[in-house]
């Protein structure tokens, strides 16, 4: 049998369980509950939780980018590493307040918290609808993701369109039927899955391609400039100010992703500060992701790559030689690094239209007509972004990649609302848009960024002038102090 | 029962335990940036195979883990599990 008709089995294989444990994950429960499809009613476990949040790490990005970052770029993709193991731990500290005041008021997002807060629903229409564009941008590129894997493994004869059609449109009916816990427990099938391949195909080549990990990265000093495996220095891909402000815009940015920070309403202090205690794990399983990228240094040459985010399918077809139950197994390990992280947006995109731009506007609507407007979101983001992966427009995409370094701004208004009484509504606003204003101008439209800077930190700084200046302007009424003050004590 | 006193009477104690918390994650932040990552920013010696830059990154994320686990222990360790 041709390699490629046993890829497609083997991944057929892995859609059909994916597909059925999502399913069977809501089976049971509520399916006309908002509380149940938003936050599995505030009652998701531990080892859920885990592979949750986990997957989230594991994206499209870190499979197929990671090992590409490491090739091309070396001590740079260090970063990635950085990134994973920071960017959960400021969760030990606000997720169980989160918690304690959403089971009190019912709230179901970021933007909830936000309205109650700032009692304005101008601001939680901003953030919805930045939210959902950044999401739009991110499900592009997971299903980019899907979509390459499956054409590369089946050796094209999977078009492009097909094997996004179906990776995606599996995720958007689970999690249309199931809710958070569809995508919470067919994410702990895919991320078992997708670790175990990453470190088997570590292993591997890096013996096969090398002898070892001490004789890859010799290999590698000799093969790419002095400079490559530090950050900082003349032939460094990275400057010292670019790496050290990205590592701090993800830490404090990775937690005000909506669908991330939505995950502090679906279960307890105890499991939120347990997830954030092996998280550092997580990080250490990226570490042979980034020995493929390694790996490939010396062996794959550059120039017949088209993108370095190539790479790791490269060597697949390229050094494993033809054996299809290897490009299935690791066809669905990329499939579900995709899968894992395009289920919680997709999730993550619906709540937010829904009860952050569509519920604001339009209040008063009953809970079933809510969950019917998440519904159809899922399926509208859905298909926005099949459509921007599949086709592109240039024009869109610059919108969206603004929209995606901006998730960050909204960190003061939330730091803001947990722990400083003063901050007020109009602070918050502007802060808000000031720096969304200008990390879109430095991202997309000026020549250079004032000390190399990440335009995200230049976007916050701006954000938090802005913020406490404004907010300090106005001196609170009593009323007000009470209404800040009981938010940072509960 | 014993979790309510347990809460109560930890109440003080957690406050302090949230800010030394507070401290870890600045400090091993700041130990992952330029410019104290500079003092691990070098591609010899070669740890475990890896060269310094890499090996910094992962030693300082080991005891990030066991930073976090001692932590969660001091705050919940003496809960009934």
């Amino acid at each position: 049998m041709d390699a490629w008709i046993i890829a497609i089995i083997a991944m057929a294989v892995y859609l059909v369980f994916a597909f059925g444990l999502g399913l069977l994950a809501g089976r049971g429960r509520s399916f006309f509950s908002v509380s149940e499809y938003a936050v599995a009613d505030r009652g998701l476990g531990l080892f859920v939780m885990w592979f949750l949040m986990g997957g989230t790490i594991f994206s499209a990005f870190a499979f197929l980018g990671g090992p590409g970052w490491a090739y091309s770029k070396g001590a740079a993709a260090f970063y990635i590493l950085a990134y994973a193991a920071l960017g959960l731990l400021p969760w030990y500290v606000i997720g169980p307040k989160v918690a304690r005041l959403g089971a009190q008021h019912n709230y179901f997002t970021m933007g909830d918290l936000l309205a109650d807060r700032y009692r304005s629903r101008v601001l939680v229409v901003i953030v919805g609808i930045v939210s959902v564009l950044a999401f739009i941008q991110y499900l592009t590129l997971q299903i980019k993701g899907m979509a390459y894997v499956f054409n590369v493994l089946t050796e094209g004869h999977i078009p492009i369109w097909l094997g996004a059609l179906i990776a995606y449109g599996i995720v958007v009916v689970y999690v249309i039927t199931s809710g958070v816990r569809g995508a919470a427990w067919s994410d702990v099938l895919q991320a078992i899955l997708m670790l175990v391949v990453a470190w088997v195909l570590a292993v591997y080549l890096v013996s096969h391609l090398h002898g070892g990990i001490g004789a890859m990265f010799e290999s590698v000093a000799r093969e790419r400039p002095q400079d490559f495996l530090v950050i900082g220095h003349p032939g460094s891909a990275m400057s010292a100010a670019a790496y050290s402000s990205a590592i701090l815009v993800s830490m404090v940015g990775f937690m005000m992703w909506p669908h991330l920070f939505t995950k502090s309403y679906t279960t307890s202090e105890r499991r939120i500060k347990l997830t954030v205690v092996v998280y550092p794990l997580f990080a250490l399983f990226l570490v042979p992701v980034l020995f493929i990228g390694f790996a490939a240094i010396g062996v794959v040459p550059p120039d017949v790559l088209d993108s370095s985010d190539q790479v790791l399918p490269y060597l697949i077809t390229h050094e494993l030689g033809g054996s299809g139950i290897i490009y299935g197994l690791i066809g669905a390990g990329a499939l579900a690094a995709a899968m894992s992280s395009a289920d919680a947006i997709t999730h993550g995109a619906s709540v937010s239209v829904g009860r952050d731009v569509v519920v604001p506007l339009k209040p008063n609507l009953a809970g079933r007509t809510q969950l019917l407007i998440m519904r159809v979101a899922v399926v509208l983001v859905g298909a926005a972004a099949y459509y921007l992966a599949i086709f592109g427009a240039q024009g869109l995409i610059q919108l969206l990649l603004g929209a995606y370094g901006s998730i960050v701004q909204f960190a003061p208004s939330v730091y803001g609302a947990l722990f400083w009484r003063r901050g007020t509504r109009a602070g918050a606003i502007w802060g808000l848009l000031v720096g969304v204003g200008v990390n879109f101008y430095f991202q997309l439209i000026a020549d250079g960024k004032p000390f190399d800077l990440h335009a995200g930190l230049l976007g916050l700084i701006a954000n938090i002038v802005v913020f406490v200046v404004l907010s300090l302007l106005v001196r609170p009424s009593d009323e007000d102090a009470a209404h800040g003050a009981r938010f940072v004590k509960s | 029962m014993a979790e309510l006193e347990n809460t109560k009477s930890g109440l003080g104690g957690r406050r302090v335990a949230t800010r030394a918390f507070v401290c870890f994650i600045i400090a091993i932040a700041l130990i992952m940036i330029f410019p104290i990552y500079g003092l691990g920013n070098r591609v010899e010696p070669y740890v475990f195979g890896m060269p310094f830059s890499m090996f910094w990154v992962v030693f300082w994320i080991g005891v990030e883990f066991f930073g976090v686990i001692g932590f969660f222990l001091y705050e919940h360790g003496r809960e009934a599990r």
